[in-house]
């Protein structure tokens, strides 16, 4: 799968899919949307959206999908391939392996097996 | 009306985006861009800079399907026009000391030498910012036959604009091969973009000019803040606009040709601060196109 072969998603692409995964939306609710679900910590700007944007567009991970005129002005939507659910999922998998790694150890450091336990909180009772 | 107002200075900084990615994406842009500044009459400078710097990326080819492509083709040729404005404008200072300092008397010989390679070296830019390629290699090529023929002008060899065409000759000949999805540099652009360069090079004294400009050994107060702030302004514009760190970097090249040949004629000893400054030109051409692959690579 093409997924396989390529790099890791940046914080602001990996967002930008995510806001897509409840459907097409137009640049300024991604822009919303991508505040939100990293609880204000990616604040896109406008052109910054738009070079996300083109990279995923350009690597097929979204479409544009529909537009509309508001105020004069040109809405496009973009919403995600089956392709590009594919990508962030495979990340968010390897996020959530990663955070797995982590957590663990933190809870070994915290709480140190001692010799010849008979339990650890990572393994079930024999 | 504000938001009319407030459109109109938005179009205006959506100006530093290509025009063909303007006509796709303008009215995105703005709806993002007035949606989050109502009731503002003027772009917050800090959006205004990121705007600016946004199609200053694009124009270096952010947006293209191999940007790292497009970044190194483009940059190659500015880098030839750079060369070869910097060697023009180099002969020119020659040939207005030489009408300074002996007037005709003079500036005939001296005419006499430069002249043939100073026309072809401008036409040979005029054919690259116009994209006549094959014409700016025959031209190129017409320039370094005319400069060789020069009889034992003094130090000749160890004149930037003596290498100008010799370095930007290989540049100008890859150029015939660029490749169908790289879209050609607008005349406007590669201009500007020679005309930032040769100010970047001749303010910061690599050309020295000013040495010649100024005879005392204290550089004054103005010219340090002048070269500070060129540094910085270009630094500011190259790092978003990539093709400008690759255009500037032969130009080192050129320097430390001129610095050796011309030690070369009175010592046999290359400098080495001259080498150096081949390290640096190579470095900044490879990491450009380095961070364009990590760019193109990361998502």
């Amino acid at each position: 799968m093409r997924s396989s072969s390529r790099g890791s998603l940046r914080e602001p692409s990996y967002f930008v899919l995510a806001a897509l995964l409840d459907g097409r939306l137009h640049g300024y609710a991604v822009i919303k949307r991508v505040e939100e679900l990293s609880g204000g910590r990616v604040k896109l700007a406008a052109g910054s959206l738009y070079s996300v944007v083109d990279r995923l567009l350009g690597e097929g991970l979204i479409v544009a999908d529909g537009e509309e005129i508001i105020n004069g002005r040109a809405r496009r939507y973009y919403r995600l391939t089956e392709e590009g659910r594919a990508v962030l999922t495979e990340a968010a998998d390897r996020l959530a392996e990663a955070a797995r790694v982590v957590h663990a150890r933190l809870l070994d450091s915290l709480f140190p097996p001692s010799a010849g336990a008979q339990f650890s909180w990572r393994t079930s009772p024999a | 009306m504000n938001n009319d107002t407030l459109e109109r200075r938005y179009r205006t900084l959506l100006r530093s985006y290509p025009a063909g990615y303007r006509r796709e994406r303008a009215d995105e842009l703005l709806e993002i861009l007035i949606g989050e500044a109502a009731h503002r009459r003027w772009p917050q400078p800090r959006q205004a800079a990121a705007l600016v710097r946004g199609g200053l990326r694009v124009r270096a080819g952010s947006a293209a399907g191999r940007p790292k492509v497009v970044l190194l083709w483009q940059g190659m040729h500015l880098a030839a026009m750079g060369l070869l404005a910097l060697g023009a404008l180099k002969t020119i200072f020659i040939l207005a000391a030489a009408l300074t300092h002996g007037g005709g008397d003079l500036l005939r010989p001296v005419l006499h030498e430069h002249g043939p390679a100073l026309a072809l070296g401008i036409a040979a830019f005029a054919a690259l910012a116009l994209d006549r390629q094959r014409l700016a290699t025959g031209l190129v090529l017409a320039a370094i036959a005319a400069q060789a023929v020069v009889p034992d002008y003094p130090y000749g060899h160890g004149m930037p604009q003596w290498w100008a065409a010799v370095v930007a000759a290989p540049l100008v000949i890859a150029g015939l091969r660029r490749p169908a999805d790289v879209p050609r540099v607008g005349p406007r652009t590669a201009v500007a973009v020679s005309v930032s360069v040769l100010a970047l090079v001749l303010v910061l004294g690599l050309a020295r000019i000013e040495q010649l400009a100024f005879d005392d050994d204290a550089t004054p107060t103005w010219l340090v803040v002048a070269k500070i702030a060129t540094a910085a302004a270009f630094l500011w514009v190259a790092t978003a606009d990539r093709r400008m760190l690759i255009a500037v970097a032969p130009m080192f090249v050129l320097m430390t040709l001129a610095q050796i040949t011309f030690d070369g004629l009175r010592t046999d000893l290359p400098r080495v601060d001259a080498m150096a400054s081949v390290a640096l030109g190579v470095a900044i051409a490879a990491g450009m196109v380095a961070a364009a692959q990590w760019r193109h690579v990361r998502l």
